[in-house]
């Protein structure tokens, strides 16, 4: 079977065979049966007509001797009624038929004995010659069937047959009444010997296993080959004493045949025997006698057996013979679909230039292969597009992405923003929907003392939204720094984008001013959400004017509003895209589920605030894909107690990791700020060798081992001097009032850092340490040479 | 030349023979008496041995079975007797054989005996074999011609019907007794006439003729079969029979002689395939055309008619007397036939007699 399910020749060639066998099988089954029949029949005409024959010959016997019979009956009332005359006619009838084999003339006894001269006188041809006797006891006679029956009957008849001793034979006889004026005178007879037929019988053609059966009028066997029944045995008798059905079954059939039809058929099995035998019989229409010829099934089907064999056996032949072009033909047809195969398969594997076979055919098998030519053509072809398409398709990603790049990089992103502005907390995020958005927030120290934050939403999402808010942030701001009054600028900003917007596009803004002084806000806003103040006492949101978002109308005036922010006290500033967002069933995070998160972050940083409800609002959306551009802006401001209030920003500023190998960025710092400020090599070299010697201290030994903490650097450069703050937040150390190493002990026995320390301060002006805020603040002055 | 050769070889040849001849005398006297002293012996034997001689009705067939069984088992020596059995026929009488002295004994119906029976030489009845009747009438259920109906006794008013001699007092008694008025045909040896259609009804004993007739493919559907015992008229028939001076010479011999023959129908009753073989063997030894299926179904028949069963009102071998005097009355022999004591020997009466 695996072979067969693998292999379409082998199917191919065994179905082939098949089909042939069962073709040929049908023919050869259907050729024994109708040889069968044909041959029944040819069999069953050719027998009967023997049987027919038979019956009539023997019947033209027995009217020969009725003839001379009833001759001498109807002569004997003629002559004179002497015994002479009785003897003549007898030696006349004997003369005249050479078989008969006796004869008798029986006077009635009513007649006359004496004038007759006798009673009843036989003639028999007995030892080759005539004789003639007169009966010894004709009471008896009298008695006799051959007497009796015409005698009553009064009509000539034959007896049953009997066997004769004398004879030797099986006889019958005709015996006729001489009828004179209705009653019977005499009765003349004739025997005839049924040796004839039974010769006649048995010479008959049947076969080596075919018999001749003769049975009486009652079925008495008077020839069969089993000698047993001959004479005693009746069909009948047989059929009551057989104890198997299937005998009786047979034996009633043939009875009810023999009743029925004067000649025909019967199929039968035969006595006591599993075998078929046809029986042909005919009706000898004198005596009502059936001759029959019996034949077995398997003599007559004989020659059908043998051509049956005969036939199977050339079939066999034949079909092995057809095995070779069976498997032939299966090869040929199979083989372009097997080269297809092969073909299909290196395509699979990704090779378009498999050999593909000729498609000279026309058939199934040609179309097949041109389809399966332009199957890999239009697949080549798809793939080309596909590759081409694929490539215009990661260009449009890599320049979305380098324009979020670019937009991200117009944000302000350094936190902490101003960090000489001790006190002030701020931090902003924007998390766009897509690679590009429209959210917008900024801010900037317009002096010393004001700061300027703005957030802001462009309607719309995607490239055109980002570049609007891109023309938005910078006028927004480039404004602001011309006019410091947030509803002029929303003013001159609006007027300036509702020209020409032809896209109907609009900014929604709130931006304002903080007076870092006096705690105060000024603030405008354009058709923005209403900011937080987030405080301990709790959170309240902005009163603000109902004003329309720029650019949908010129000349919209907006109007000022200032507000003080307590200490303590924290500005929240946020676009929609937070309140606004949704869970994967579409619900709305909502305002009061915001400002309730709000209130438990009063106490937090700005940074951790905002992280706190950008966690919140993944946590809510669940999956669900960002709907919107979400942007958070978190401010607060705790005035500095010292003098530090004033302290202008520094020059560049600088956050390393507390470890070595961050050093190499302290250097590429100090080699960027030489180049901008115009240091001297040997200025930048010595810098660079202080800060390396500090660093690596306090990266050594500030923190526990394992750790990693942000190490700060702050440079204020002017005229005259350089001065460089670094903040760490580990162990308070303060190297100012470390002990002079004594620099005449072994190296092995001098204190950690000695001789580092002692180079800093031999190479600085001066240098001090503070401890604010769990910090070690350690500020350096080098004075610049003139 | 010739003849003097001849005379030579003559002359070698009586020599020779005159040589031998004491030598071949010697040995036939030994043969001659060791012949003599064997015979002798056989007849020392058989002198013990009564000879009697059983003439049976008919042919050999299942009908004389317990006689053949007697002898087979030895019974009749045992008795003192070398009984031959002779068979009957169409040229045997068997009554006329034991009337003449030419048997001792026979087998024959009461009817026959008693139509036959003459004051000269009268039989007596040793044992009454059968007690029933197997008479019937069969006749074609739609006539000869297949114009008549036949269904009960009346319908064969007008008819044509064949009887035996001997029984013919008692189908015109039958017929006698339904109104019956039909032309009689005396019957013989065969039902002949009655197959070719000559005559509407027949004479048949059940256990013979009744089904010869079915073996010769008669079906039961095309005859009605009236069964005189059935109807009444019930004629013992086959009894053992002697010759009255025989009787009363060798009494003790006839009576061992039907004891012998009774107790041969008894064994015959229990061996009936034993039997059955025996009936065949005599049968086939004396050619006739009968075969073991009829035989069988006879003996049947035959055993049910010897032996009482059931509300059957004889006894085994016992002709009663009322028996006796209905059979004359059916018979008409009333005022011919002998005296029921006459004609029943002792051992044929009743127990009580």
């Amino acid at each position: 079977m695996p072979l067969i399910d693998k292999s379409l020749f082998v199917r191919l060639a065994l179905l082939i065979l098949t089909g042939t066998a069962i073709v040929v099988l049908a023919l050869v089954t259907f050729n024994y049966f109708e040889m069968r029949r044909v041959l029944l029949h040819d069999q069953e005409q050719h027998y009967t007509a023997l049987a027919d024959s038979a019956a009539l010959k023997f019947n033209q016997q027995l009217l020969e001797l009725q003839k001379v019979v009833d001759e001498a009956a109807a002569l004997y009332p003629l002559l004179p009624g002497t015994r002479t005359a009785a003897l003549q006619l007898l030696e006349r009838t004997m003369s005249t038929k050479n078989d008969l084999y006796g004869s008798a003339i029986a006077l009635a006894p009513e007649q006359d004995f004496s004038t007759a001269g006798f009673q009843i006188l036989y003639s028999w041809r007995g030892q080759g010659q005539v004789q003639v006797i007169d009966r010894s006891n004709p009471i008896l006679d009298y008695q006799s069937d051959w007497f009796y029956l015409p005698y009553h009957l009064q009509r000539p008849v034959w007896t049953d047959p009997y066997y004769d001793a004398d004879a030797g034979a099986l006889m019958l006889t005709w015996c006729a009444p001489v009828l004179v004026e209705g009653q019977v005178r005499a009765v003349i007879t004739g025997d005839l010997s049924l040796e004839g037929v039974e010769q006649y019988l048995e010479q008959l053609e049947l076969g080596h296993a075919g018999y001749p059966l003769l049975v009486s009028q009652f079925g008495n066997f008077l020839v069969h080959p089993n000698h047993d029944w001959v004479h005693t045995e009746t069909i009948y008798s047989l059929m009551q004493s057989s104890p198997a059905a299937q005998d009786r079954g047979g034996l009633e059939r043939i009875s009810r045949a023999f009743a029925q039809h004067s000649s025909g058929s019967v199929r039968f099995k035969r006595y006591t025997q599993d075998e078929y035998a046809w029986l042909y019989f005919s009706t000898v229409p004198q005596t009502g006698w059936k001759m029959g010829l019996i034949i077995p099934e398997k003599q007559i089907l004989a020659p059908v057996f043998a051509l049956g064999v005969k036939t199977s056996l050339i079939a066999l032949g034949g079909i092995l013979l057809l095995l070779l072009p069976a498997f032939l033909i299966a090869r040929t047809v199979t083989k372009p679909i097997r080269i297809l195969c092969g073909a299909a398969e290196q395509l699979a594997g990704g090779n378009f230039s498999a050999q593909l076979p000729p498609a000279r055919r026309r058939d199934e098998i040609g179309r097949l292969i041109l389809s399966f030519a332009q199957m890999r053509t239009d697949l080549r072809t798809y793939i080309d597009e596909l590759t081409t398409t694929t490539a215009e398709k990661e260009k449009i990603a890599s320049e979305l992405s380098i324009a979020r790049d670019i937009q991200h990089s117009i944000l302000p992103k350094l936190f902490p923003p101003f960090p000489q502005r001790l006190g002030l907390d701020l931090f902003a995020t924007l998390d766009s929907a897509r690679e590009v958005g429209g959210d917008l927030y900024d801010f900037t120290l317009l002096d010393d003392n004001r700061l300027y934050i703005c957030i802001g939403d462009v309607s719309g999402k995607g490239v055109p939204a980002s570049l609007f808010m891109a023309v938005g942030k910078t006028l927004l701001k480039s404004t602001i720094q011309t006019i410091p009054d947030p509803a002029q600028t929303l003013f001159h900003v609006n007027n300036e984008l509702a020209q020409g917007n032809d896209s109907c596009m609009f900014i929604t803004a709130f931006c304002g001013i903080f007076d870092l002084t006096t705690r105060e806000l000024q603030y405008s806003n354009a058709g923005h959400n209403p900011p937080v103040i987030m405080s301990a006492d709790g959170v309240r949101m902005f009163e603000i004017a109902d004003s329309p978002p720029l650019a949908v109308l010129p000349d919209i005036e907006y109007c000022n509003r200032r507000i003080t922010l307590e200490p303590g006290e924290k500005l929240f500033l946020y676009t929609d895209g937070v309140n606004e967002a949704m869970d994967p069933d579409l619900q709305l995070f909502g305002e009061e589920r915001m400002l309730e998160l709000l209130a438990h972050c009063c106490t937090e940083t700005a940074e951790a605030s905002i992280n706190r409800v950008g966690k919140e609002l993944k946590r809510f959306a669940a999956g669900a894909d960002q709907s919107d551009d979400i942007t958070m802006l978190c401010m607060s401001y705790a005035q500095p107690s010292g003098g530090a209030v004033a302290e202008s920003s520094p020059t560049s500023r600088l956050v390393l990791k507390s470890h070595r190998t961050e050093l190499p960025r302290m250097v590429a710092w100090l080699e960027d700020l030489k180049r901008k400020l115009g240091w001297s090599d040997s200025l930048v070299t010595k810098l660079n060798l202080i800060l390396e010697e500090w660093l690596v201290n306090v990266m050594s030994y500030a923190y526990p081992e394992g750790e990693t903490h942000e190490i700060e650097l702050r440079l204020w450069k002017n005229a005259e001097e350089l001065r460089i703050e670094v903040r760490d937040s580990g162990i308070p150390f303060d190297p100012t009032i470390a002990a002079e190493p004594d620099i005449n002990l072994p190296l092995e026995e001098r204190g950690i850092g000695g001789l580092g320390l002692h180079f800093i301060r031999s190479n600085l002006d001066q240098w001090s340490y503070a401890r604010v805020d769990e910090q070690n603040i350690v500020t350096m002055i080098k004075k610049l040479d003139s | 030349m010739q003849n003097s050769k001849r005379d030579v070889l003559l002359r070698i040849a009586a020599w020779a023979v005159l040589c031998t001849l004491p030598w071949v005398m010697a040995a036939l006297g030994l043969l001659l008496s060791a012949h003599t002293v064997c015979a002798n012996t056989l007849k020392a034997k058989q002198a013990e041995l009564v000879p009697v001689r059983l003439v049976l009705q008919w042919e050999h067939q299942a009908q004389f079975a317990g006689y053949y069984m007697a002898q087979e088992q030895g019974y009749y020596a045992d008795a003192g007797l070398d009984l031959k059995i002779i068979p009957g026929g169409a040229h045997v009488n068997p009554l006329r054989m034991v009337r003449q002295g030419e048997a001792e004994f026979c087998t024959d119906m009461l009817a026959s005996v008693l139509t036959t029976q003459t004051d000269s030489t009268r039989l007596v009845l040793l044992r009454q074999v059968l007690n029933r009747s197997n008479l019937t009438l069969v006749a074609w259920k739609n006539g000869r011609n297949g114009d008549l109906q036949i269904e009960k006794p009346s319908d064969l008013n007008g008819t044509l019907i064949t009887v035996w001699e001997t029984y013919r007092p008692a189908y015109e008694r039958f017929l006698q007794r339904y109104g019956v008025n039909a032309t009689i045909l005396p019957q013989y040896y065969t039902q002949a006439l009655f197959l070719r259609g000559g005559a509407d009804a027949c004479c048949a004993m059940r256990y013979n003729e009744y089904h010869a007739l079915l073996q010769k493919g008669v079906r039961l559907g095309e005859i009605s079969v009236f069964d005189f015992n059935a109807l009444g008229i019930d004629v013992p028939e086959d009894g053992i029979y002697t010759r009255q001076s025989f009787w009363l010479e060798q009494p003790r011999q006839c009576e061992a002689f039907a004891r012998a023959s009774m107790q041969g129908w008894e064994y015959a009753l229990k061996h009936p395939q034993q039997t059955l073989d025996v009936v065949m063997r005599y049968v086939h030894e004396a050619q006739l055309p009968v075969n073991r299926n009829h035989m069988d179904w006879m003996l049947d028949v035959m055993l049910q008619s010897i032996f009482p069963k059931g509300h059957a009102d004889w006894e085994l071998g016992i002709l009663s007397e009322a028996s006796y005097l209905n059979a004359l009355r059916i018979l008409g022999l009333e005022s011919t036939a002998p005296t029921y004591t006459d004609f029943v020997t002792s051992g044929a009466r009743h127990a009580l007699d």
